[in-house]
C-alpha cells in the first residue's frame, strides 16, 4: 500500500467516500442547494433542525487543497446560502463552522463544512468561543510575516493586486535570520561606496545575507550566473528592492571566492528521490527543494507524496530518517528550520486521515 | 494587534484568545451577517481565513484547526483557533434524531429560499457593478492600467523563474 501512486490513493479513497456517493446520486441525500460545483444538503446527525453541510463536487481531503477558483465559488455562494438559510429557517444568525483535522472535529476525508441556523438561547453554546487570559504577543511576528508574503503571493496569482493595501509591505525588521552572519568579506563587498544605496534598500544588507544563505537555489544563481540575476531582477521591482545598491556580480565573485577556497563547489541541488507520478495541480518541479519552513502546510504533503521513499520513512521509520537528514543535501535542506518530529507527526495523522495509512510507532 | 490589512479584510489577534493561536478576520465593510457581503468579499474573508489556518497549524505545530463564524458580534467576524489534543477545547454538538417529515420540512423551506442562488450570482456576473461597490471588478481609469502592466511583468518572471522568486516572496 505505500508503494501506492498519491493518485492511486486518492482513487480509492474516492471509490470509499459517501460524499462522493452522495454527489453521484448513488446515495440519496436531501439536497437543498446544488449548483456546477458544489452542493448542500442536510446534515442527517443535525445540531438543529435546519443544519446543512456544504460540500464541493470534487474530492478534497483537506481545505488548503481547494483550487482558487473553486475555492471562490464555493465560499461566494456560501455568504447567499447563510441569508437564504436564515430565512428558510426564521434563524436571527447562522454558524459557519470548518473543521481541518479530526482533532477539530473533521470527520470526513472530502473537505465539507457545517452552516447552522441559530438563535438566542437555541442551546448551542458549544459553538460560543471562549475568552482566555492567554497572551500569544509571541506570535505576532511570524503570523504578520507569513500572512504578508503569502497574501501578497495569491492575489498577484490570482491577478486581485489592487486589493493589497497601499503601503508596500517590505521584510521586517523583526524578522531575526537564524543563519549567522556572514563573514565582513561579503558583507564589504555588497557595497564598498554608499551609505545612501544602503538606506534605499528596504533591507539591511547582512539580513539579504542571511536570505541568500537560506536560498540555495538563488545563492546558485549568484554564483554561477549573475548576469542571468540581473536579468531577472530588472523584470521584477519588488525583487529588485532587494538587491538595491548592491553589485550583483561582485557579490557573486565574493561568494565564489569564498565557495573556492572552502573547495565545495556550488551547484544546484540535485535529484535524491526517485519522483513518482505528477499530482495534478501541483507547481513543484522535479529537482526543486524548497525548505519546509517556508511552506504552506498543503505543500509539504503533496511534496512528501510525490516521493516515496521519504514517505515510507515517513511513515515506517521516522527514526532512521531522523538520522539521515544531516548526511543528505537535500533532506538537510528540506528540514532546514523546521522541527522534524512535527512535520513527521503531521503527515502521519494526514496519512492516516487522509490515505487510510498504517502507520507504524 | 493587526496582523494584515488589505481592501476587502482585517486579521487581528485574538486579545482574550481561546487557546494560544487564535486569530480574527473581519471584512473592511461594516456587517453583521455574512450574506451581506458580496461573493467576492465572502471568498476573499474565507481565503485569508484559511490561509491563516495553514499558517497557525504550521507555525504552532498544531494538530488541527477550527474555523468558527457565529454572526453574533456587531462586526461579523471569523476565528481561526489552532487545536491540540490538550487545550481543552471542544465545539462538538450532541446530534439530534429528527423524524423524515421535519427534515423534509426543512429541505423543502431552504430549498425554496435557496433555489435562485445559482440564477442570482449568473446574471451578477453578466452584467457586474450594477448595484455592487466592487472595488476590484470595475477598475479605476488611468492608473491602474500601469499598475497591472506592472503586475504582468511580475507574473511573467515569476513564470520563468518560478521556483526562485516563490522562495523569495516567501522570505519571512
Amino acid at each position: 500500500m505505500a508503494d501506492q501512486t498519491q493518485e492511486q490513493l486518492l482513487a480509492e479513497q474516492k471509490a470509499n467516500c459517501i460524499f462522493c456517493k452522495i454527489v453521484s446520486g448513488e446515495q440519496p441525500s436531501k439536497l437543498v442547494y446544488e449548483d456546477e460545483a458544489m452542493l448542500a444538503i442536510l446534515d442527517i446527525r443535525p445540531a438543529v433542525k435546519g443544519h446543512c453541510l456544504i460540500l464541493p463536487r470534487e474530492h478534497y481531503p483537506i481545505m488548503p487543497l481547494i483550487p482558487p477558483a473553486e475555492f471562490d465559488h464555493l465560499f461566494g455562494r456560501t455568504a447567499a446560502l447563510t441569508g437564504a438559510l436564515r430565512k428558510a429557517m426564521l434563524a436571527k444568525r447562522c454558524t459557519v463552522f470548518i473543521a481541518n483535522g479530526a482533532i477539530a472535529g473533521q470527520q470526513s476525508p472530502h473537505f465539507l463544512f457545517h452552516l447552522i441556523p441559530r438563535d438566542d438561547g437555541d442551546g448551542l453554546g458549544n459553538f460560543d468561543i471562549p475568552k482566555k487570559a492567554v497572551n500569544q504577543d509571541d506570535i505576532a511576528g511570524m503570523l504578520q510575516e507569513n500572512l504578508a508574503a503569502v497574501m501578497r503571493q495569491h492575489l498577484v496569482r490570482a491577478e486581485k493586486s489592487q486589493l493589497l493595501a497601499p503601503e508596500k509591505t517590505t521584510f521586517s525588521q523583526a524578522s531575526a535570520p537564524q543563519t549567522q552572519t556572514p563573514p565582513v568579506s561579503e558583507s564589504t563587498a555588497l557595497h564598498p561606496a554608499s551609505q545612501q544605496a544602503q538606506k534605499q534598500s528596504p533591507i539591511a544588507i547582512d539580513q539579504l545575507a542571511a536570505i541568500i544563505e537560506d536560498n540555495p537555489d538563488l545563492k546558485a544563481l549568484l554564483i554561477n550566473n549573475p548576469e542571468k540575476l540581473e536579468g531577472i531582477l530588472q523584470q521584477n521591482p519588488q525583487i529588485q528592492q532587494l538587491f538595491d545598491g548592491v553589485d550583483v556580480k561582485k557579490l557573486g565573485e565574493a561568494l565564489r571566492e569564498k565557495f573556492i577556497n572552502r573547495q565545495s563547489p556550488v551547484q544546484p541541488p540535485e535529484k535524491v528521490f526517485a519522483k513518482e507520478g505528477d499530482i495534478k495541480g501541483s507547481d513543484t518541479k522535479e529537482g526543486d527543494i524548497i525548505p519546509a519552513m517556508r511552506l504552506p502546510l498543503q505543500e509539504i504533503f503533496v511534496f512528501i507524496d510525490q516521493k516515496p521513499k521519504l514517505r515510507k520513512l515517513i511513515l515506517k521509520d521516522p527514526d532512521q530518517l531522523k538520522a539521515m537528514i544531516p548526511d543528505n543535501e537535500r533532506l538537510s535542506i528540506f528540514f532546514a528550520g523546521s522541527n522534524v518530529d512535527a512535520i513527521i507527526q503531521a503527515y502521519r495523522a494526514y496519512a492516516k486521515a487522509n490515505q487510510g495509512e498504517e502507520v507504524a510507532q | 494587534m493587526t496582523l494584515y490589512e488589505d481592501a476587502f479584510v482585517v486579521v487581528e489577534l485574538a486579545s482574550e484568545p481561546a487557546a494560544h493561536g487564535h486569530v480574527i478576520v473581519r471584512p473592511v465593510k461594516p456587517a453583521k451577517h455574512l450574506a451581506e457581503l458580496s461573493a467576492e468579499e465572502s471568498a476573499h474573508l474565507f481565503t485569508v481565513a484559511s490561509y491563516t489556518a495553514a499558517i497557525l497549524f504550521q507555525g504552532l505545530q498544531a494538530e488541527g484547526t477550527n474555523i468558527i463564524c457565529n454572526e453574533d458580534e456587531e462586526q461579523l467576524a471569523v476565528h481561526i483557533i489552532a487545536r491540540t489534543s490538550t487545550d481543552g477545547l471542544s465545539f462538538q454538538w450532541e446530534p439530534l434524531t429528527l423524524d423524515q417529515g421535519m427534515m423534509t420540512e426543512a429541505m423543502e423551506r431552504i430549498k425554496n429560499q435557496a433555489y435562485t442562488i445559482a440564477v442570482k450570482s449568473a446574471s451578477e456576473q453578466q452584467k457586474p457593478s450594477s448595484d455592487k461597490p466592487a472595488p476590484s471588478s470595475e477598475q479605476p481609469k488611468g492608473a491602474p492600467v500601469h499598475a497591472s502592466e506592472k503586475e504582468a511583468r511580475v507574473r511573467k518572471a515569476e513564470e520563468s523563474e518560478n521556483q526562485l522568486i516563490k522562495q523569495l516572496l516567501r522570505i519571512p
